[in-house]
């Protein structure tokens, strides 16, 4: 067997030499968390407050009872968004639908919509069925392989898992990987950068 | 085991968040900071951030080619592990698994900046600190540069377990849990980037002699 062990003094120093005695992480990082957290907690009392609002309003208005327990989703399996409640999101670990479920969230704004299908991410499928390959970025998601298509309009094949391929027209950016059996898409942000904050939960 | 030892930190983390001192943090092990950070204690995240953010500057200066950036890296890729806390499952290290958020952060980052950037510059990049006189300095300079640019030459993978297991410092098991593949992988992995890497500079010295 060779001897590496020139090689991997020469690679220590490398590390050794690395100017990073000075930064302390610790202290921006913890800021940062805590900046978070009061985020989180104002949102929910503004979701809190909003609820409130609305079964209040029920209670004055009978006409209004049917339509919040709809909202609810208590009378049927239908749910509707009220536009004038802001949806809290990015308030811990990223949980998809699932199989075959579709969920749409309001991200700074923004209808993003999460929705799960059973199959396999086939990277020569994708590539197929995008117009153009400089759509397309390899990412890692949450560990896993995955894909950024962005830019225009495009078309998405996936392979089911009897080998078949669908393919779906998808209208925005759109971050999609592997999580077991299931292909898990996030389709509605401009930047990799936010998808990634969102399925991560920053 | 593992279970019954988290679920005791646990418990212990709710009722000393308060009253536990940085002293006493740091003679926590990785498990206890872990759970107590669950448990709402920043003060113990920050402990394990201060605890591991070297090998994590290292590693994500070694995949994104630039230590300056790093900083950057590793700062979300921690916020990242804060708000995940709750899918660690205890199957690796604490600080195997703040790792890999902190690789594939890295991976994306320079994903991201591929079409910005050419990659050829982007390992001079990597800056580091005189270590001695001037004379020493200037001969380790040069040699230091032919190593970088040796490491540059090389694919993404070799460069990865190389820089991982000896700039960055990390064990072999660690290199397998942070990159998900088996020890065996990492061993031959290592084994042969290592004699690409030989042959790089050995390859360029001699081009560099001839001309």
């Amino acid at each position: 067997m060779i001897d590496h062990s020139d090689l991997v003094e020469r690679l220590e120093l490398l590390g050794d030499a690395m100017d990073f005695d000075d930064v302390d992480l610790a202290g921006a990082v913890c800021l940062e968390v805590r900046a978070r957290r009061s985020r989180v907690r104002a949102r929910r009392w503004l979701v809190a407050a909003g609820v409130l609002l609305v079964v209040g309003a029920a209670a004055s208005y009978p006409d209004s009872r049917q339509a919040v327990a709809r909202w609810f989703g208590f009378d049927s399996l239908s749910v509707e968004v009220d536009p004038e409640l802001s949806v809290p999101v990015g308030e811990g670990p990223f949980e998809a639908p699932g199989p075959g479920e579709t969920l749409v969230v309001e991200v700074g704004g923004r209808a993003i919509t999460v929705s799960t299908v059973e199959g396999r991410l086939n990277t020569a499928v994708v590539a197929k069925t995008v117009g153009s390959l400089e759509q397309i970025d390899e990412v890692t998601v949450q560990g896993q392989d995955g894909l950024w298509i962005s830019g225009a309009p495009h078309q998405v094949g996936y392979e089911s898992l009897d080998g078949s391929i669908a393919v779906e027209r998808v209208a925005q950016n759109t971050l999609v990987w592997q999580s077991g059996d299931v292909l898990v898409r996030v389709e509605g942000f401009v930047e990799l950068s936010d998808a990634l904050a969102f399925v991560d939960g920053t | 085991m593992f279970g019954t030892l988290e679920l005791v930190a646990v418990s212990e983390g709710y009722q000393t968040v308060s009253s536990m001192r940085p002293a006493e943090l740091t003679e926590c092990d990785d498990v206890v900071l872990l759970s107590r950070s669950r448990g709402g204690d920043v003060a113990a995240f920050g402990e394990l951030v201060r605890r591991h953010q070297d090998a994590a500057l290292r590693l994500a200066a070694v995949i994104g080619g630039s230590t300056e950036e790093a900083k950057d890296i590793v700062q979300d890729a921690f916020v990242s592990v804060h708000a995940s806390l709750a899918s660690y499952r205890g199957t690796g290290s604490v600080r195997s698994w703040m790792l890999r958020v902190v690789a594939n952060h890295a991976k994306n980052h320079v994903r991201s900046q591929t079409r910005r950037r050419h990659r050829d510059d982007r390992h001079a990049r990597l800056s580091t600190r005189p270590l001695e006189g001037a004379d020493v300095l200037a001969e380790r300079g040069l040699e230091r540069e032919a190593l970088i640019a040796a490491l540059h030459r090389l694919s993404r993978d070799d460069r990865e377990v190389l820089g991982s297991r000896f700039v960055a410092g990390l064990s072999e098991v660690e290199c397998a849990e942070v990159f998900g593949v088996a020890l065996g992988t990492v061993k031959s992995r290592t084994s042969r980037a290592l004699g690409r890497l030989r042959y790089e500079l050995e390859s360029n010295e001699t081009t560099e002699v001839r001309q």
